[in-house]
């Protein structure tokens, strides 16, 4: 009994469609993003205040938002990215709302999965932002330049065109280091290389991937998990990347669905949660083997994967759980959204004895 | 007390777990509250010291924006790998990839010979510098923009950061050069285009900046030399050419100044020293000057002040007269003074034009403040104008040349009634003017009450003036049987003078010898006084 408990803290309950929760670096603040009925974006921004949630500041647009992140953002000006249904990727200052700082039509179709890195004093170098989209394409883009991404990883012609469902940016250890790892409907994972801009490595995990997260941005990539439809997730060690055999992994099932997010504890990089189709979330704890590497019959290094254990199983919803953030300031406080409309903001408990 | 059954146990232990997970909770909570209020801080903070563009600099340049040759290579890359698809015709796609590939590669080739070179950088130290460099076209740009604008000393801000960023690019001097020429700092600019020329030898925008700076400068000939680099290189370029003309022209000028001036005894110093001159900027109407030039070229000279005197009219030559007159009764340290120096003024004169013409009209003194009201640049200027428009002027100029001569004697003669001078900085400016006339220095010196001394040479009493001082004595004061003793004890109180005394040459000595034994001959003074003088002297 003497574990992490995910207690349910505050709740709100919402008028619209919401997609995904991010929480303000240095607040007590997140911002909720989503779709009214009416098909306009809902943007939203919640203080918890003494087991309250405080409606601070709120706005609608035209297109219905699907996704953000302050990754690429600086502390001082905090900046918002998001995505949206028409393919829009705009970066927003919350102390003017009224038009965005920067705005771009970077897709065709609905952006469905955005990161950021460079920003936050998280990852060295550049502030970049990284799109997924239905259309196929991921795209790199860059505040400071207007209009064109940096670099776009597309289907070539005549190549059927995959929706994008995750991206997640790792191994900005250094300025120049950099890659973008995307999981497509059709279970792709590919990791590309910026710093060389070549495909890295390539997967097929059978089930599409839902989400995708490295449990480190600035660090020499360690690991990274992905989730996928079907209750399986996949944790691939990639510190040592086989010429032939990629990198090592683990598959787990959970949830009894959909796995639809990852998340990693940002005080700790082996603690995780999934959040399901049906409503639960769990946390996760990776072991690492005992050696991580060992070498293969042709002496070549290979890696091992290491275990994981479920730490924590709650039920927070009856719908799929559409979001999941980790407080980056204070340990155990997180924010989750459901497709029953819902805002959640919890606690976890005695993370430290994970 | 019997013993809890296991169930019992257990539900004791869960009730115990239950309690300690629910003040894990709280005090979770409590800790919650108190890190809102916090933050609360820490954000505020954070919004109010905003705007601060610190990191900004520091950040790499964006991604491919340096060359889009990766961008397609990355794309290419990324086929290959999407080619293990079995949907796709891959004989189809390689070749139309090849075509897309040869029109990159020639657009690539087409648009900037950079991107060739930098491909990819191997180590972080390269790519460091890349970025630099990139940083400083993007603050010349800035540099531009501010130039444009007019606001230079912004522009010559960002050009200084473009060349601290980037050393190499010849660029950033060169357009700070254009900056500074644009404010007149010449010298500045000429250094700036120096160095954008050590690294771009053949970069023709900085020779001709160069040589405007050097125009600037008056540096004709090294000017010059520039811009004939520039024909070198641009043999059309316009700017060059027609600077070079203006070249010459000044050039030619010059001669002619320095030719006029070889001819006069005290050359061209003499004249920028009356144009600096404190008296001259002060207006009052004694200060006078370049009469020793036109001493030289009688015909000239006579040209000119008959010049002048034509223009004056009757009602100010008498106003200047009635000015002259009071500022003489004030300038003059005594009654006695005013009778001398009317005298001597006039019979007193090394000079042999006045020895032929020794008596002086007292309306004479009428032009020579006439003269005065004329500045003194344009003044010169007319005598060079009036020698090189040759005949003409030297036919009325004849007509004239009684009244002339006398003004030019006059002429000579006003130094001397200038004024004592009140601080050393003018001391300076008239000794360096009366050095090498030692009669007008004898006047001008003789004027000065000898109390002044300490005053007046304070830190610049060094050999020159110093001499001049004994070689006055010698030739001037002791002939005249002028009261020289206060004069030499006063010098002694003047702070330098005994470091001066230490380096006296034999020569300086030797004069000094002379005066101190006519002192002794005149018998005015005490043994004492005279022997302890003498000391004070080192003789």
């Amino acid at each position: 009994m003497d574990k992490p408990q995910i207690i349910l803290h505050v709740q709100k309950s919402l008028n619209y469609t919401v997609f995904d929760a991010k929480w303000i670096p240095c607040s007590a603040k997140f911002v909720v993003l989503g779709n009214y009925a009416r098909g306009t974006g809902a943007l939203q921004i919640y203080e918890v205040s003494h087991g309250d949630l405080n409606l601070v500041k709120e706005a609608e647009k035209s297109k219905a938002f699907k996704c953000g992140t302050f990754g690429a953002s600086n502390l001082q000006q905090r900046y918002l990215a998001t995505g949206d249904f028409d393919g829009k990727m705009s970066i927003w200052n919350f102390e003017a709302l009224e038009a965005p700082v920067y705005s771009v039509k970077g897709h065709k179709e609905i952006i469905n999965c955005i990161d950021g890195v460079g920003g936050l004093g998280i990852g060295e170098g550049a502030p970049e932002i990284v799109t997924g989209s239905r259309d196929g394409s991921v795209k790199v883009w860059d505040p400071r330049q207007k209009n064109d991404p940096v670099a776009t990883m597309e289907p070539g012609e005549g190549e059927t065109k995959r929706d994008c469902w995750a991206v997640a940016f790792g191994n900005a250890y250094t300025p120049h280091e950099r890659c973008v790892c995307a999981g497509y409907d059709n279970g792709d994972i590919k990791l590309f290389d910026l710093k060389n801009m070549s495909l890295r490595w390539e997967t097929n995990v059978k089930n599409g991937v839902c989400g995708l997260e490295f449990d480190r941005k600035d660090i020499n990539m360690n690991k990274l998990v992905a989730t996928t439809l079907e209750s399986k997730f996949h944790v691939f060690d990639t510190r040592t990347q086989h010429p032939t055999k990629g990198f090592a992994s683990l598959t787990e099932k959970a949830h009894k669905s959909t796995i639809w997010q990852v998340k990693h504890l940002p005080q700790n990089r082996d603690v995780f949660v999934t959040c399901g189709g049906n409503g639960t979330v769990n946390l996760w704890k990776y072991h690492y083997p005992m050696n991580r590497v060992e070498k293969d019959n042709d002496g070549i290094e290979i890696g091992i994967p290491g275990t994981v254990s479920m730490v924590q199983n709650t039920v927070l919803s009856t719908q799929p759980i559409s979001s999941f953030d980790w407080s980056p300031d204070k340990e155990g406080l997180c924010v989750c959204t459901s497709f029953d409309q819902m805002l959640r903001v919890c606690v976890v408990t005695k993370l430290k004895t994970v | 007390m019997p013993k809890p059954s296991p169930h019992e146990d257990k539900m004791l232990n869960l009730q115990y777990q239950m309690k300690q997970n629910n003040a894990d909770l709280q005090n979770f909570l409590k800790d919650l509250d108190n890190w809102e209020e916090e933050v609360k801080q820490i954000d505020q903070d954070l919004k109010s010291k905003k705007t601060k563009n610190t990191e900004e600099s520091a950040l790499p340049p964006v991604r491919n924006s340096l060359d889009k040759k990766k961008f397609k290579k990355k794309v290419k890359k990324k086929e290959g790998s999407d080619g293990s698809k079995p949907k796709r015709i891959s004989s189809y796609d390689y070749r139309s990839w090849d075509k897309f590939d040869v029109d990159k590669a020639c657009e690539n080739v087409d648009s900037d010979g950079k991107s060739s070179s930098d491909g990819e950088y191997e180590t972080d130290e390269e790519w460091e510098n890349e970025r630099k460099k990139q940083a400083a076209v993007l603050e010349k740009d800035k540099g531009n923009e501010y130039f444009k604008k007019g606001d230079y000393n912004n522009a010559i801000e960002c050009y200084t950061k473009g060349a601290d960023l980037d050393p190499t690019n010849p660029l950033l001097p060169a357009n700070r050069a254009m900056a500074l020429l644009k404010q007149d700092k010449f010298a500045v600019a000429e250094l700036d285009c120096s160095v954008a020329l050590s690294l771009d030898p053949l970069y023709t925008k900085a020779y001709l900046r160069r040589g405007s700076a050097r125009i600037g400068l008056r540096k004709y000939q090294e000017a010059k030399s520039d811009f004939e680099k520039v024909l070198q290189l641009e043999p059309q370029n316009k700017k060059a050419k027609s600077d070079i003309e203006f070249i010459d022209k000044q050039l030619a000028k010059e001669k002619l100044v320095s030719h006029s001036s070889s001819t006069v005894t005290e050359s061209v110093g003499i004249v920028k020293a009356i144009s600096k001159s404190p008296a001259q900027c002060s207006k009052k109407p004694l200060k006078r000057i370049e009469i020793e030039e036109i001493g030289i070229d009688e015909i000239d000279i006579k040209s000119a002040v008959a010049k002048t005197e034509a223009t004056q009219s009757q009602v100010k030559k008498d106003i200047v007269q009635k000015d002259s007159d009071t500022f003489s009764k004030f300038t003059a340290n005594s009654p006695a003074d005013i009778a001398m120096s009317a005298v001597k003024n006039i019979s007193i004169n090394n000079d042999e034009q006045i020895k032929s013409d020794p008596n002086v009209p007292t309306g004479s003194i009428q032009c020579d403040n006439n003269e005065q009201m004329t500045p003194t640049k344009s003044k010169f200027e007319s005598v060079v104008q009036s020698k090189t428009d040759t005949s003409p002027r030297r036919d009325e100029t004849k007509e004239t040349s009684q009244t002339s001569k006398v003004t030019q004697s006059e002429k000579q003669l006003s130094p001397r009634s200038s004024s004592v001078p009140v601080n050393s900085v003018q001391f300076q400016a008239e000794f360096r003017k009366l050095k090498t006339d030692l009669e007008g220095f004898y006047q001008y010196f003789k004027r000065i009450p000898v109390t002044d001394y300490l005053k007046l040479f304070g830190q610049f009493l060094d050999a020159d003036v110093l001499q001049t001082v004994f070689d006055t004595i010698k030739k001037h004061y002791i002939p005249n049987g002028e009261d020289y003793f206060s004069c030499l004890k006063h010098l002694t109180l003047v702070s330098r003078f005994s470091m001066v005394v230490m380096f006296m040459s034999k020569k300086e000595k030797q004069v000094l010898l002379e005066i101190f034994t006519h002192l002794h001959q005149s018998g005015l003074y005490s043994e004492d006084d005279i022997s302890s003088l003498k000391k004070k002297y080192e003789l």
